[in-house]
């Protein structure tokens, strides 16, 4: 049979065609091939930066997102004593403010810096009445154990630096208007870890409970958890594909 | 047999359990307070109080040592004091906090009720006594309604309880605790009390023995964390 030129035009293109179909095929293969390499050579916290634009670029789709569900908890965690210090001078300085805001008739009218040098040092069984030293001093030591608490310290540690934070304001700041009291040293931090174990427990029923009432009497008594430095607040996401990966994703804000 | 008996003890005493130790803890509860107290004058007083309890402390193997603290108030009735030289006689509102630490011993292997083993301890104590008294008589013009007398005193404690044995602090195990203490009063104050937002001491004086008793307390509570 005897092969026209016509023929053999389309022989050729038919070819190049093939060739072409091939090449595609082969580039779009190679590309793919690139991604899961990519997704092989990416460390763990690449993965999650990546999840984490994904689901900024879903979020940006949307025009209005529907209100992160937190989930209030306390996480502990280990600190380095640098950080620890740092939270002992923050709050050391922030009692230097609030006594003299909280109380000025008392700095005003009976307080002196020759007061303050005559009371160095002095330890007395205060007179106060109960509102002080049962109400009071266990309040200020509870918000100071919830403080802790809301930066990761556990339990014991956060009523221990309760004390100290007591213990300072005592002997470095009350004195400025009476002389440290025995009560205040060990009601403070330790009826305060009483009633901030008890606080703790309610706000956080509060807090979850998914009602908006619930929620603002939540952070009412525990007011630590609407600062940035609380560190219990939590978003837990069920992750489920279809490629073997399932679970929960844990994320946390710092 | 007598060798034998004294091991069997050591034994019971000294028995291995699995409860928490080498920590910190914090312990708390409620108590019930009976007292007979003494006033000047031969007067006295059976004098019960109720109130709460707390301990903070760190646990060896058989050893704690706790800083505890008890409060409560009660109602005093036909005591008489001494103050600014004045006699006063009445009845009125008590209260009472104390302060001290407490060594315990454990006797793990003493188990009357299965899980709960048996403590015993000992202790100083300072505590601060309140007396506001609502209708009284005085020898002097110098007391008034508006005012309280505050008793510093020292004295000392017998304890003995019984502990749930639980391996972990976060089970939260309970306790009952027996205590005994006698108190003495150092020194009285006289303070005004006719603002409660200021402490206005009027008189201190040192004294021998214008307060005193015997104390006995039941307290029930539980390891918080």
């Amino acid at each position: 049979m005897r092969r026209t030129h016509a023929d053999l035009n389309h022989t050729f293109i038919y070819f190049l065609s093939l060739i072409t179909i091939m090449i595609s095929l082969s580039f779009s293969a190679a590309a793919g091939e690139d991604d899961d390499d990519d997704n092989l050579l990416l460390s763990e916290e690449q993965k999650y930066e990546r999840y984490l634009e994904q689901e900024k670029l879903k979020g940006t789709r949307k025009r209005k997102r529907k209100q992160k569900n937190f989930r209030y908890s306390y996480i502990d965690r280990k600190h380095t004593q640098s950080e620890t210090m740092k939270h002992l001078a923050a709050i050391y300085g922030v009692t230097w403010v609030v006594y003299p805001l909280t109380q000025p008739d008392v700095v005003k009218n009976t307080g002196s810096w020759k007061k303050y040098k005559r009371n160095f040092g002095r330890l007395v069984f205060d007179k106060d009445e109960p509102f002080w030293n049962w109400f009071v001093h266990p309040i200020s030591g509870s918000q100071l154990y919830l403080y802790y608490r809301a930066n990761g310290y556990n339990r014991i540690n956060s009523m221990g630096l309760a004390a100290i934070s007591s213990t300072l304001f005592e002997f470095t700041v009350e004195i400025y208007t009476e002389p440290a009291s025995i009560q205040d040293l060990y009601q403070t931090p330790v009826l305060g870890a009483f009633l901030g174990y008890g606080i703790e427990n309610l706000s956080l029923y509060l807090l979850n409970s998914g009602n908006a009432i619930g929620r603002t009497i939540g952070h009412i008594i525990n007011p630590a958890t609407l600062f940035w430095f609380y560190e219990g607040k939590v978003q837990i996401v069920p992750k489920i594909n279809f490629r073997g990966t399932t679970g929960l994703t844990l994320m946390a804000e710092f | 047999m007598r060798s034998s008996l004294l091991l069997l003890v050591l034994f019971l005493l000294c028995a291995q359990t699995h409860a928490f130790r080498y920590n910190l803890s914090l312990r708390g509860g409620i108590s019930q307070s009976w007292g007979d107290i003494n006033g000047l004058e031969g007067t006295e007083d059976e004098m019960r109080g109720t109130g709460f309890n707390t301990h903070f402390g760190y646990k060896w193997k058989y050893f704690e040592l706790t800083l505890s603290s008890y409060i409560y108030w009660g109602e005093v009735e036909g005591l008489t004091f001494k103050a600014r030289n004045e006699t006063i006689s009445g009845e009125g509102r008590f209260r009472h906090v104390s302060f001290g630490p407490i060594l315990r011993y454990q006797f793990r292997g003493v188990q009357p009720v299965k899980n709960w083993f048996l403590f015993a301890g000992l202790g100083p104590v300072w505590s601060l006594q309140t007396v506001k008294l609502d209708s009284f008589t005085s020898s002097g013009p110098l007391y008034n309604k508006n005012q309280k007398l505050t008793f510093e005193s020292t004295g000392g404690s017998l304890i003995f309880g019984f502990e749930e044995d639980l391996p972990y602090k976060e089970m939260h195990p309970v306790f009952i605790e027996f205590m005994y203490s006698y108190k003495q009063s150092r020194k009285v104050s006289v303070v005004d009390a006719s603002d409660f937002t200021e402490t206005n001491i009027l008189s201190t004086q040192e004294i021998g023995q214008d307060l005193s008793g015997s104390f006995y307390m039941v307290s029930i509570g539980m390891l918080l964390f």
